[in-house]
C-alpha cells in the first residue's frame, strides 16, 4: 500500500487538475533515511506523479550540505516549493494530518503564482523591508 | 509568498522537540517570528501580518 | 510500512469566493459554528443572495475531541463533524470572508453594514449574529503573561504538552472535569480548583476523578495569581473558608469556568442580558428589527451543538420571512 488511500489519491489528482503553471517540489532527506524522512518521501513521489505540472527533486541534507545552506534548510525531513522562485515555505518534519491539506494548498497557490491574500493585507505586508523568520509550531493532528 | 523578505516554516512540534523546549511551547499553533517574538493560536490574516510588522519594530 | 494519515479535506480546500462590497447582500451570516453553518444551508435553499463572514468554520466543536449524542450518533469524532458540517455549506458556494474579524456593526437606514478587521465594509438587509463563546478568563495577574507559555484554555488542543507534568484546572463544571480527564490520560498530576462549594460536573465525572489517582480536589478555593517568569512555575490559591494563601507548583493552569459571548461588534446596537448574552425571541428576533441571533451567543437557554443547529435554521427563516413581508424578495 502506498502512502495515499486510493481514494484520497483520486481526490488529490482531481485538485492538482486545476494547478495553472508547474511547481516544483524540493525535498530534502539523507542517505540513511530515518523513518519519517523516508515517509515523506514516498508520499511526495506519489503526489508529484498525480499531475504533470508538478515535478519533484530530492536532495540529501549531508551530501549537498551546501545546497541546504543555501536554502536556508537547517532540519530534515524538509519539503520546499518552487514556482517562478524559492517562495520561502519549509515543511519541516512529517507534512500529514491536517498539514498536507495545506500542503495541496500551498502547491495550488504556488501554481497561480498568489498566496491568495487579501489586498489590505498585501498593503499590510509590502511594509516589510527586512527578513523575517516565521515558524509556525504545529501538532500532528 | 507574499514577500520576499519572509521564510515561513511548519514545523511539527512531536518530531522537533528541542523547539518546543527552545520556545517554551505549551500550545499550538505557536508562532515565532525571527526567533523572538511569539503569537499563540489561530489569528485572522491581518493579526499574523500585524504581528509581523510590529516584529520589525515598524507600525 | 506504517504511514500517518495523508488525507485530503477536499472541504478544506475548495476556496469560496470573496463577498462583494458593493452590493448589498440580502442576508449576513457572522459566525462560522454550528449556528451559523446550519443558517448558511436554510438562507441557501431559500435562494436568498447572501454571504458569511467569519475568523474559521466549525466553532468551540473544534475544541472538543468527541461529541456525544448529536443526533444519529451516541458518539462522533468532533473534527469529523465539524468537517461534515463545513463540508455541507461549501456545497453552495456561498460567499465567505475567512479569516476576518469583524470590528463593528452599524445599522443604516435600511441596511446593516459590517466592517471587518482588512477594513472592508460589506452591506446587508438582514443580519445573524452567530459568534458564539469564547472562554471566560479568570482575570488573575499573571494570566495574559502566560498565555501559551502555561495557561491554556482547552486541553484537547494543549494536553499533550503536559505530559508527565503537575497542572492546575480552574473550574468545577463539566469542561473543567473532562480537561482534568484529558490530562490524566497524558499521565499528568492534576489539581483542580473550583471558586465555589461542592462540584458541578455530572455525577459520573465527579465519580471518576475523585477515584482516579495523581487527582486533589480543592473546591472554595480561589485562584489568586499564576507565577512564572518565561513559563507557569504555579499558582497561589487562597482558601474562602479562612483565607489562607497556599502556594500549588504547576507547569500549567487550564482555565475551565465558562465562556463569555462574541458580542463586542453589536454590543451597542441590540439588546443583551445580564451576561451579555443577544436577547432573542423563539424566532431568534432580537431587539433590532432585521437583525437575528442563534446559538451560544443567544439567550438561549442550553448551550448544545443540536439546539445551536436547530437556532440556525430559525434565524435564516426568519430573516426570509422578514425580507418576503417587506417585499423585499
Amino acid at each position: 500500500m502506498g502512502a495515499l488511500k486510493e481514494k484520497d489519491k483520486e481526490k488529490v489528482a482531481n485538485i492538482l487538475k486545476g494547478i495553472e503553471k508547474d511547481v516544483k517540489i524540493v525535498m530534502f532527506t539523507q542517505e540513511m533515511e530515518c523513518p519519517r524522512c523516508e515517509m515523506t518521501r514516498l508520499m511526495l513521489e506519489e503526489v508529484s506523479g498525480l499531475s504533470d505540472k508538478l515535478s519533484l527533486e530530492v536532495h540529501d541534507f549531508v551530501a549537498e550540505a551546501d545546497l541546504a545552506k543555501k536554502y536556508g534548510v537547517d532540519k530534515i525531513p524538509a519539503t520546499t516549493l518552487f514556482g517562478d522562485r524559492d517562495y520561502g515555505i519549509r515543511f519541516y518534519g512529517v507534512p500529514a494530518g491536517y498539514e498536507f491539506n495545506v500542503l495541496i494548498e500551498d502547491i495550488m497557490d504556488a501554481g497561480k503564482r498568489n498566496p491568495g491574500l487579501s489586498e489590505e493585507v498585501m498593503t499590510e505586508l509590502a511594509k516589510v523591508d527586512r527578513p523575517v523568520h516565521m515558524q509556525v509550531l504545529i501538532s500532528p493532528t | 509568498m507574499a514577500s520576499d523578505y519572509i521564510t515561513a516554516d511548519m514545523v511539527e512540534s512531536s518530531e522537533f522537540s528541542f523547539l518546543v523546549v527552545k520556545y517554551n511551547v505549551h500550545g499550538v499553533p505557536h508562532t515565532v517570528i525571527n526567533e523572538e517574538h511569539s503569537i499563540v493560536g489561530a489569528q485572522s490574516e491581518m493579526e499574523f501580518a500585524h504581528a509581523i510588522i510590529k516584529a520589525i519594530g515598524k507600525k | 510500512m506504517d504511514f500517518p494519515d495523508f488525507s485530503l479535506d477536499t472541504s478544506l480546500l475548495q476556496e469560496a469566493k470573496e463577498p462583494e462590497p458593493k452590493i448589498t447582500y440580502d442576508l449576513l451570516i457572522l459566525g462560522g459554528g454550528p449556528a451559523a453553518m446550519s443558517a448558511a444551508v436554510y438562507a441557501a435553499r431559500k435562494m436568498m443572495n447572501l454571504a458569511i463572514i467569519t475568523k474559521d468554520f466549525g466553532g468551540q466543536i473544534r475544541e472538543t475531541s468527541e461529541v456525544e449524542n448529536w443526533l444519529g450518533f451516541q458518539s462522533i469524532n468532533a473534527k469529523d463533524l465539524a468537517d461534515s458540517f463545513e463540508e455541507h455549506v461549501k456545497g453552495f458556494d456561498i460567499p465567505v470572508s475567512l479569516g476576518t474579524s469583524i470590528t463593528e456593526v452599524k445599522k443604516e437606514a435600511d441596511a446593516f453594514n459590517v466592517l471587518t478587521d482588512n477594513s472592508k465594509i460589506y452591506s446587508s438587509r438582514t443580519l445573524i449574529i452567530a459568534t458564539g463563546k469564547r472562554h471566560r478568563p479568570l482575570n488573575v495577574p499573571g494570566e495574559n503573561e502566560l498565555l501559551g507559555r502555561g495557561v491554556a484554555y482547552c486541553a484537547t488542543c494543549d494536553a499533550p504538552f503536559f505530559k508527565g507534568k503537575k497542572v492546575v484546572v480552574a473550574g468545577g463544571g463539566n469542561s473543567a472535569f473532562t480537561t482534568a480527564v484529558d490530562l490524566l490520560k497524558v499521565g499528568a498530576e492534576v489539581t483542580l480548583v473550583n471558586f465555589i462549594k461542592g462540584w458541578q460536573a455530572d455525577e459520573s465525572l465527579q465519580k471518576r476523578m475523585k477515584q482516579a489517582d495523581k487527582v486533589s480536589l480543592l473546591d472554595y478555593h480561589q485562584i489568586v495569581k499564576i507565577e512564572g517568569k518565561d513559563s507557569v512555575a504555579g499558582v497561589v490559591v487562597k482558601n474562602r473558608e479562612n483565607d489562607n494563601e497556599k502556594k500549588i507548583s504547576a507547569n500549567g493552569v487550564f482555565i475551565e469556568i465558562g465562556l463569555f459571548p462574541n458580542n463586542e461588534p453589536i454590543k451597542n446596537l441590540v439588546e443583551l442580558n445580564e451576561h451579555g448574552e443577544i436577547i432573542v425571541d423563539c424566532s431568534c428576533r432580537t431587539s433590532v428589527e432585521g437583525l437575528f441571533g442563534a446559538g451560544d451567543v443567544t439567550t438561549v437557554p442550553h448551550k448544545q451543538i443540536v439546539i445551536s443547529a436547530g437556532e440556525g435554521a430559525k434565524a435564516a427563516l426568519s430573516a426570509y420571512d422578514y425580507l418576503i413581508n417587506k417585499s423585499i424578495i
